[in-house]
């Protein structure tokens, strides 16, 4: 029997809760300017995040000679950027999805997140909006999608099905089983880990933007970073840096476009650029699980 | 009296000047052709038109 969205969403409180050190970790990471004994001491509260940080800085991409055998000295062969990849990585795992299959699909909505996360930040960087908190609300956009495969396997892998078809956007999918979308749901769970209000909103609203309400019922500020992350979606999905055979963009927004994208400049991201990057961060999670 | 038209100048075929546009590499064709696939529900508007050229373009710029 489907769920409907307010049965889902209590279902989806029930998922473990966010560690609140990876909430800390998370803050220090989005500054810029924060001190690298704090993020050290931060990750130093969570032994599941310590194994992790240092299993990646010791991975063969790294190719050190020695062995990294501190946090600190993980921290700076990381760098804080990859550091916040392995840290929202680490909230994508079993643990948190009690009931999630490991499998084809959940590495491929890893990696398109990645190139999602790419794509917002680039955005963010030429559009004076905050990278560092576009970076985490790409990574964590389709989060929702996530916590629906976990809780309702059975029904997910029906919207797999119709998705399969070609005929149907994820997006659209999700709503002929469900009634509603993964977005509401990653809006919840991002409430439920007590995250930024605003990555909250974005994830929720990034299926919503275009249309009649577009920028009347809400302030510019209010939507630009679910406008930023519609936009990434899409390019990420043009580009289909993940190599899924069902990567099928969704109508861009223009309102959207011409108000981050529109001008030559801003057009002007780098795709080159950001593959080489998703291909250098892909590497880094791969098996993250 | 009948005079026969002079003759056009005889000329040699020559090799057709080379075109502005590359030809697509075979696998930026095949790109394409995914590109379009992808794009099929992204509908006609502006900005998603603009969104496939730019791909579009980069794919070719990567398969020459």
């Amino acid at each position: 029997m489907r769920p409907s969205l307010d049965q889902a969403i209590a279902a989806i409180q029930q998922l473990p809760n966010l560690p609140s050190t990876t909430r800390v970790v998370l803050g220090y990471l989005n500054d810029d300017d924060a001190d690298i004994n704090h993020v050290v001491h931060a990750i130093a509260g969570d032994q599941g995040l310590v194994a992790r940080v240092l299993r990646i800085a010791n991975s063969p991409f790294y190719g050190l000679a020695n062995q990294v055998q501190t946090i600190h000295e993980a921290v700076i062969v990381l760098g804080f950027s990859n550091l916040r990849l392995v840290v929202t990585a680490a909230m994508m795992t079993a643990q948190k999805f009690p009931g999630l299959v490991a499998g084809a699909g959940v590495r491929t909505l890893f990696r398109h997140s990645i190139a999602v996360a790419i794509v917002a930040s680039a955005i963010g960087r030429s559009n004076k909006l905050n990278p560092n908190q576009l970076f985490l609300t790409g990574i964590l956009h389709d989060i929702g999608k996530l916590a629906l495969m976990a809780t309702y396997p059975g029904l997910y892998a029906e919207v797999q099905s119709l998705r399969e078809t070609g005929d149907y956007l994820t997006a659209d999918a999700e709503v002929q089983v469900f009634g509603f979308n993964h977005a509401a749901i990653g809006a919840a769970l991002c409430r439920h880990w007590h995250l930024p209000e605003a990555i909250a909103q974005a994830i929720g609203e990034h299926h919503n933007i275009g249309g009649a309400q577009e920028m009347t019922d809400s302030s510019p500020d209010d939507t630009a970073f679910a406008e930023v992350v519609h936009l990434a979606d899409a390019i990420a999905l043009g580009l289909n840096l993940e190599a899924d055979p069902c990567a099928t963009v969704p109508p861009v927004a223009d309102g959207a476009w011409n108000r981050w994208m529109g001008s030559r400049e801003k057009l002007a991201i780098n795709l080159g650029e950001i593959k080489a990057l998703y291909l250098e961060l892909a590497v880094l999670v791969d098996g993250h699980g | 009296m009948n005079e026969t038209p002079p003759k056009p100048p005889v000329t040699e075929p020559t090799a057709s000047p080379p075109s502005a546009m590359p030809l697509p590499h075979p696998d930026a064709e095949g790109e394409a052709l995914k590109l379009q696939r992808r794009f099929r529900l992204a509908g006609s508007g502006m900005a998603s038109r603009e969104l496939q050229s730019a791909i579009m373009a980069f794919l070719q710029q990567r398969g020459t």
